[in-house]
């Protein structure tokens, strides 16, 4: 018995070492982490259940009635409901647009490079910029959109100045800032496409380009086309250049968005509080979205 | 009648670099050719051009005596197995046999997923798919996998679906490219039988791309060797390895390789090595040859005969069935390889010093330029052992 005991004892010192120098290594990750990260999202997500006030001494937890009052506020439902909009107008559209320039740019060898470069030029422009260019371009008496419209004979369209017609504006920018990086993901997703799997549909009698897609191009685009529909999701959710630049979320509220609203009752009006429980809506529904990527779909598009 | 598959004087050039020079093959109905040679020799690229996946910059391509040169591949009716199996990774295995008979008997409208079991004549036609596909599953043993997708069997169960999906609509050619390249050696050995008795099951003449030249020579009818974008010989396996009509042919088939020696026929028609007299009945000038020796042709002995070269020994190689000799010419240096049985090389084990030699006939003799050049006495001699 003596030397097993002796053998078990120097074995756990010899783990408590290692465990001791684990720690230490970890310890400055683990300390920024919990500094920068998960301190601030458990105190975010503390405040959501008050209804505390920058620079007001003192606050009431409400509890989940602070979530109640948020659901029962016009405005927090017309920014959910508006960003929802947004969302079911620019990724539809950025992702079946990007995938069409995709496999027409993929067609032809020629100019393959400077078409992708001319389509990704959104992504790295800067937002705020380029939202003046837009302003140009949407303007309702000189923009060039209109000019184009009444070239044709059709009636000018307030772009950015009606309500009715705002989300669609946005949108419209939306899908040009998305396009691009979504065209050269599906470039790539192309690219990978085992050639032999064309010959092999070209053998067994797949004859036109249609046929051609949804045997093999759809299906083997599987995983890039779920990557590239949730990335364009999360990005059009967290739409917010465009609206603080170009119209402040009017007119008459038309056009706020979440993170606007967020925004303007957090460093605005100062409502923390408010702002909180806002943002922790606002990060569950990127949960959601990305376990839906996790969990369900992942499944389906890869084959193996 | 006309060849049931072939190619006739098919060049092919990617850019500056020519792969394929005036290439002609024919094969007769039935037929199992396997096209081998190192690779980038062209010969991917012939068997993609029979199939039109590949457009040929000239040359003709006939199946059963139709100029398919224009046609498309999917309008050809051949199929083909490729090295990487290409099956649709999203469909389960019946999916995938039946793809190719979807394709031919169903019209756009009743491949729609839930449409083409609306009318009678589609569920008719879609019943017969599912027969045959079942058929041909029974006949590769592949019952049992049909439910499975291709990310969810082994190497050699996908090999098969795959020519599951070539035999299943009968075509008029088989094209296979590699087939059985990714496959381990045991499993290797024993797909060669299973595809030629599927070949002769289906009796379609067949096209079968190896860099392998034991693959070419236990499986085809006949062989033909590419090499630098030409068949340099097209002929039984036989003959390939006992008769090349180049040296080239000579040296890449046969394993371990032909022994090469320098050699030069002199006025008169003598054939010399280092100044040995071989054998006579050679015409023209004087002039330099290469003179090739099969391992197996190479007769030592631990004296010296009239006309054997002398030879130190190496090393001994046991490898069971057959030791293999390396020697070395004791006036040139070259390396030779000899192979022996066990029993008899067992007296050579100590040596230093061997003397080889070879029958007339077994001495195959090339000019600098790799064509095969025939002695009058050699021809009769081999013309006698061939009888023999």
């Amino acid at each position: 018995m003596q030397p097993e005991a002796t053998k078990t004892r120097r074995l756990s010192r010899f783990d408590y070492r290692e465990v001791r120098a684990a720690l230490l290594l970890c310890a400055p990750t683990a300390v920024l982490m919990l500094a920068l990260l998960v301190l601030p999202t458990l105190a975010v997500f503390a405040l959501s259940f008050t209804d505390a006030e920058l620079g007001v001494p003192g606050f009431q937890f409400l509890g989940f009635g602070a979530y109640a009052d948020l659901f029962a506020d016009k405005g927090f439902i017309r920014a959910f409901r508006n960003t929802t909009v947004y969302v079911a107008l620019v990724a539809p559209a950025s992702v079946i647009i990007g995938l069409v320039l995709a496999l027409l740019i993929e067609s032809e060898v020629r100019g393959r490079a400077f078409f992708r470069s001319v389509y990704f030029l959104p992504v790295v422009s800067l937002t705020v910029a380029m939202a003046s260019v837009w302003q140009y371009l949407m303007h309702p008496s000189f923009g060039p959109m209109n000019l184009v419209l009444q070239r044709f004979g059709l009636p000018s369209i307030n772009w950015l100045g009606s309500s009715d017609n705002v989300l669609i504006a946005l949108a419209l920018i939306g899908i040009w800032q998305a396009l691009g990086f979504n065209l050269v993901l599906f470039l790539a997703g192309l690219t990978s496409i085992n050639r032999d799997l064309y010959a092999a549909a070209e053998m067994d009698g797949v004859r036109s380009a249609w046929s051609r897609f949804w045997t093999v191009t759809w299906p083997m685009l599987g995983p890039t086309t779920l990557f590239v529909v949730t990335i364009t999701m999360i990005n059009a959710v967290k739409v917010f250049e465009t609206v603080a630049t170009l119209t402040q979320g009017g007119p008459s509220k038309a056009s706020e968005v979440l993170l606007y609203t967020i925004y303007k009752e957090g460093f605005v009006y100062l409502h923390i509080g408010v702002a909180s429980a806002m943002a922790v809506v606002f990060v569950a529904v990127l949960l959601v979205l990305l376990l839906i990527q996790t969990k369900v779909l992942e499944k389906q598009v890869h084959y193996t | 009648m006309a060849p049931a598959l072939a190619l006739k004087h098919v060049s092919k050039a990617f850019g500056p670099q020519s792969v394929l020079r005036d290439v002609s093959i024919e094969a007769e109905a039935g037929e199992f050719i396997a096209l081998v040679g190192p690779s980038g020799c062209g010969k991917s690229t012939l068997l993609r051009i029979a199939a039109g996946l590949e457009r040929a910059d000239m040359g003709q391509v006939s199946l059963a005596g139709t100029d398919v040169t224009e046609t498309r591949a999917a309008d050809r009716d051949m199929a083909m197995v490729f090295q990487s199996y290409a099956l649709y990774p999203h469909l389960t295995a019946r999916q995938n046999i039946a793809l190719p008979l979807a394709m031919r008997r169903l019209s756009a409208l009743e491949r729609l997923p839930l449409m083409g079991r609306l009318t009678p004549a589609a569920r008719a036609k879609y019943a017969s798919i599912m027969a045959d596909v079942e058929r041909t599953a029974d006949a590769l043993r592949i019952t049992e996998l049909l439910d499975r997708k291709p990310g969810e069997m082994s190497g050699g169960q996908r090999q098969r679906v795959a020519l599951g999906r070539a035999i299943v609509r009968r075509p008029k050619a088989f094209l296979m490219d590699e087939p059985l390249s990714n496959l381990d050696a045991a499993l290797r050995v024993h797909m060669r039988a299973e595809i030629v008795s599927l070949h002769r099951a289906a009796g379609v003449v067949t096209f079968y791309v190896t860099h392998d030249q034991e693959e070419a020579l236990g499986m085809a009818d006949r062989v033909a060797v590419m090499i630098g974008g030409r068949i340099l010989q097209i002929a039984s396996p036989e003959v390939i390895y006992k008769d090349p009509e180049h040296i080239d042919v000579a040296s890449f088939i046969g394993s371990p390789k032909i022994n090469l020696l320098s050699g030069k026929i002199v006025q008169g028609g003598s054939l010399f090595h280092a100044g040995r007299n071989l054998f006579s009945g050679f015409g023209g000038p004087e002039r330099e040859v290469s003179i090739g020796i099969r391992p197996e042709h190479l007769f030592l002995s631990s004296e010296a005969h009239e006309g054997s070269i002398p030879l130190f020994l190496e090393r001994l190689e046991f490898l069971g069935f057959e030791v293999i000799a390396h020697l070395k010419d004791q006036i040139d240096g070259r390396a030779l390889i000899a192979r022996l049985e066990p029993d008899y090389a067992s007296d050579f084990s100590g040596a230093n010093e061997l003397f080889a030699s070879a029958a007339d006939h077994q001495m195959m003799v090339f000019e600098t330029d790799g064509s095969r050049v025939r002695a009058m006495v050699s021809d009769a001699h081999e013309a006698a052992s061939y009888a023999a």
